[in-house]
């Protein structure tokens, strides 16, 4: 009998939750391609992940690349700690912290967050031991960032200002100026516009006379979006002109494609998504990775949609899923399916609930922060009322404020109350005529 | 008005002459302005077929620009500029440029544009009225006609109906006239695409759940069996569904009863079920993969919709029906439809059928740049969905030389092209001359190719 694709679904099932799989389940996304016998079915425009195609063939044709990946991890990681012991025998405690951060560095840029962390947990602690203990706060910013990309705001907050606490005691300025960064990064999360704001501009002055660099540009744009989230958008536009001009200064290609990406995010919240179409397209003709032209093309998608493009959102968020799925940036694929269900709720296909229990199931089987799965829910929710499912979308609600109350991000606390009030003052207004059960 | 020709505003001396050629060969006239003021008194004459402006030209800036396109007389204006970025583009164009053409310029690439404009290239018919509540059931072919008859026929009755054909076909349209024509036209009209659906969710798709019934049953679902009742379910893509789930939707029919996941009360439903599918269900049965007795349950009535391919006529119907829906839907100025244009639409083998065309002129729509639509607004993705004989092939392997993969390439479009070189060589896009020396090299050929 001939071999037969299955379908992606089935082949994660075959795989134990396990971290030394991860690298061959990612290989399995990547080598997976739509079913074109479905390419023209009514159903074809709900495909998702799972309904994606793969085979043993081609799987077995990525493994020495996927292998080898894994073995210059290892050997990246196992040489690292092989330093880390010369450093000691050499009685250099510092390089030895240091050692151990780039061994979580290997970790961190292969996804394996858990064993970075521990590696920047023992660099942290090794590195107190020395005088110089800037490798220590290097450690703490790290371990801030982990914290960070799981979604532990508190405990990031908490890691960045122990970060700047020793990097303040050392006189160590660029790690002061990056854990005020970070310590931005992570108060524009919680909406916490003036405090985060307050850090951008301590490392902006910590910055003062020197000449530009990309940690100015980075604060320059972080003070921008600052005041275009608190909707001061003259301010907001000042602060981008002059991260333009010192990107423009140094010549960095990824600061010119964020920058081009600000102006069309600044251009929509003017009120003008036409407009900002122009700045997106050459934020992508600029693109040097995956990862940037993927981070421009969510925006794109927002745009198009606001302006209820459909037909255009939906290519241009295809586009975005076949460049997630091909670079294995799993973490975009939430917002992916959340937009195709964007796309669907604004046709009114009642089949398009598919791309939100993709997008939960995605969250779930790749631990990505629960504020993912929470703003998944959020979505799924509007989805749902608007179909006239009061109950379930309530349910949904309730569960996406626990985690974003946990978390005290307060804009999307904001708009599930909103969302919330909306639901309850239908209900109230007698119109149960959808009301199910 | 009769357009004068072409207006030249600021544009430097190659360019012109470059521009000069191209409307010679167009039979049309060209008036050079040095100056902007010169340039914007010609202007006032009006009746321009288009206005070419140099951005070099002091004084030239987009919101200029944007004025001279405001002028009805200025026809369509070309922009000209030394290094054009995709910014400037996007933004002259939103502004009303027709185009943003790079100095020095390609006559070849102002003769096409000019001769777009000027329509003396080709016929071009307009489109229809668009008519509110006219729907998708366009076409003259008598396949087409055949299948609306039996609708006619069958819809006041009870019986299930079983629609087949090819994917895009409109099997949904027909379920939908079913029902419209039906005594259960005021009821709901409930559509569940089984295939769309992963299995652990169809069932309380179909069924509905109590709230707690699993995990995720925040609250309690009315299945969409529930919510047909007084009106019509239609199950798209049915070959699709597990045995598991056949059984109880044939249980389902069977009994006119329900019971929601996790719960224990029947519940009867009044539904008439439209089942539809693009899948041999015989060949399914067969292979034990499709339960024989829900699908005599299913096909009391059979219909089947022909591939767009086989309905003489009906392309064009339809290419003109949506090229005027879009317009409108989209509020494009667009009034014509080229011959050209629908040469080209000729040409393809419509594995999509309907849902394809009608996409293609979606986007011809969207991305024409004049009232006509041309034969280069029509993009095909000939590599989408092309008609497959057997099962998807797994992806070539990259251990194969460029010879191999081409013998293997060639050996597949062949067989989807039904041996026929003509058709194998468009999708190849090679000419049929050369398919042929390479199918006789690599010992494809046969004696039956045609």
């Amino acid at each position: 009998m001939n071999p037969r694709p299955v379908r992606v679904e089935q082949a994660l099932d075959l795989l134990p939750d396990l971290d030394d799989l991860m690298p061959l389940r990612e290989a399995l996304l990547v080598a997976s391609r739509q079913d074109e016998a479905r390419a023209w079915a009514a159903s074809g425009a709900y495909g998702t992940l799972d309904t994606r195609l793969t085979d043993a063939a081609t799987l077995e044709e990525a493994l020495p690349a996927v292998i080898a990946k894994v073995q210059r991890r290892i050997a990246l990681v196992y040489g690292e700690v092989v330093s880390a012991m010369r450093a000691l025998e050499a009685g250099d405690l510092a390089a030895a912290a240091g050692a151990l951060v780039a061994a979580g560095e290997a970790e961190e840029e292969a996804g394996r967050l858990a064993a970075a962390e521990r590696f920047y947990g023992k660099a942290a602690e090794i590195g107190r031991r020395p005088r110089d203990r800037r490798q220590e706060g290097l450690g703490l910013r790290r371990l801030a960032r982990v914290a960070k990309a799981r979604g532990e705001l508190a405990r990031a907050l908490d890691l960045y200002e122990r970060g700047f606490t020793i990097a303040e005691a050392q006189r160590d300025r660029e790690g002061m100026v990056v854990a005020c960064q970070g310590l931005g990064n992570v108060l524009v999360e919680q909406g916490r516009w003036a405090e985060a704001e307050a850090s951008y501009q301590r490392g902006l002055t910590l910055l003062a006379g020197d000449g530009p660099s990309r940690l100015l540009w980075q604060l320059e744009s972080n003070l921008s979006v600052v005041a275009r989230r608190a909707g001061r958008l003259e301010e907001s536009a000042e602060w981008l002109e002059r991260a333009r001009l010192t990107v423009e200064r140094i010549g960095d290609a990824a600061g010119r494609t964020y920058v081009y990406n600000a102006e069309g995010l600044l251009r929509v919240a003017r009120g003008d998504p036409a407009a900002a179409e122009p700045a997106y397209r050459e934020a992508l003709a600029s693109a040097g990775s995956p990862v940037e032209t993927a981070r421009v093309l969510v925006n794109l998608v927002e745009s198009l949609l606001l302006q209820h493009r459909i037909t255009e959102a939906e290519a241009a968020v295809r586009r975005l899923e076949q460049i997630a799925v091909t670079h294995g940036l799993i973490a975009t694929l939430p917002y992916v399916y959340r937009a195709l269900g964007g796309v669907a709720r604004a046709r009114g296909e009642e089949d398009g609930f598919v791309f939100y229990e993709q997008a939960l199931e995605l969250c779930r089987e790749s631990r990505l922060p629960d504020f993912e799965a929470a703003l998944t829910q959020l979505e799924y929710a509007g989805f749902e009322a608007e179909l006239g499912r009061a109950e379930s979308a309530l349910a949904r609600l309730a569960e996406a404020r626990a985690v974003f109350a946990a978390l005290n991000t307060w804009p999307e606390l904001a708009r599930v109350e909103a969302a919330i009030a909306e639901l309850r003052r239908d209900a109230g207004s007698g119109d149960d005529s959808k009301e199910e059960g | 008005m009769t357009a004068r020709g072409v207006l030249l505003i600021g544009v430097d001396e190659t360019s012109a002459e470059a521009v000069c050629a191209a409307a010679g060969a167009c039979g049309l006239g060209v008036r050079a302005s040095a100056g902007l003021g010169e340039g914007l008194r010609s202007l006032g004459e009006g009746g321009w077929l288009a206005t070419f402006l140099s951005l070099q030209l002091e004084g030239a800036e987009l919101e200029l620009a944007e004025r001279v396109a405001a002028e009805k007389g200025a026809g369509a204006l070309v922009l000209l500029a030394s290094r054009p970025t995709v910014q400037l583009t996007m933004e002259a164009v939103r502004r009303g440029a027709r185009e943003v053409m790079e100095v020095p310029l390609a006559a070849a690439r102002v003769e096409k544009l000019l001769a777009g404009l000027s329509g003396s290239a080709e016929g071009r018919i307009p489109l229809p009225e668009v008519v509110d509540g006219g729907g998708d059931a366009v076409g003259s072919s008598p396949q087409l006609l055949e299948v609306f008859k039996v609708v006619a026929r069958v819809a006041p009755s009870a019986a299930t109906v079983l629609v087949t054909g090819e994917s895009g076909t409109g099997k949904e349209l027909v379920a939908r006239a079913i029902h419209e024509a039906s005594e259960r036209a005021r009821g709901p009209f409930v559509p569940v695409n089984c295939a769309a659906i992963p299995e652990d969710l169809l069932e309380s798709e179909l069924f509905g759940h109590e709230r707690g019934a699993f995990t995720g049953a925040v609250a309690r679902k009315i299945g969409r069996f529930e919510r047909a009742s007084g009106g019509t379910l239609f199950l798209d893509e049915i070959g699709d569904m597990s045995l598991v789930l056949q059984a109880k939707i044939l249980r389902a029919l069977q009994e006119r009863e329900i019971e929601r996941l996790g719960g224990e009360e029947r519940i009867r439903v009044d539904v008439r079920v439209v089942a539809a599918t693009h899948r041999d269900l015989a060949a399914l049965i067969d292979a034990e993969e499709f339960r024989e007795d829900l699908f005599y349950r299913l096909a009391v009535v059979r219909l089947h919709l022909s591939a767009l391919r086989e309905r003489e006529g009906d392309m064009r119907e339809l290419a003109l029906h949506y090229s005027a829906h879009f317009a409108a839907e989209y509020a494009r100025p667009v009034g014509y439809l080229a011959e050209s244009a629908l040469a080209r639409l000729a040409e393809h083998d419509w594995p999509g059928n309907v849902r394809e065309l009608r996409n293609v002129l979606e986007r011809a729509v969207l991305v024409a740049t004049s009232d006509t639509l041309r034969a280069d607004d029509i993009q095909i993705d000939r590599s989408r969905g092309a008609r497959q004989t057997g099962e998807t092939l797994p992806g070539y392997s990259p251990k194969l030389s460029m010879a191999e993969l081409e013998k293997l390439h060639i050996a597949r479009v062949l067989e989807a092209a039904g041996g026929h070189l003509g058709r194998a060589a468009e999708i190849l896009g090679m000419h049929r001359n050369t398919v042929s020396r390479k199918a006789q090299e690599y010992g494809l050929a046969s004696d039956g190719s045609r």
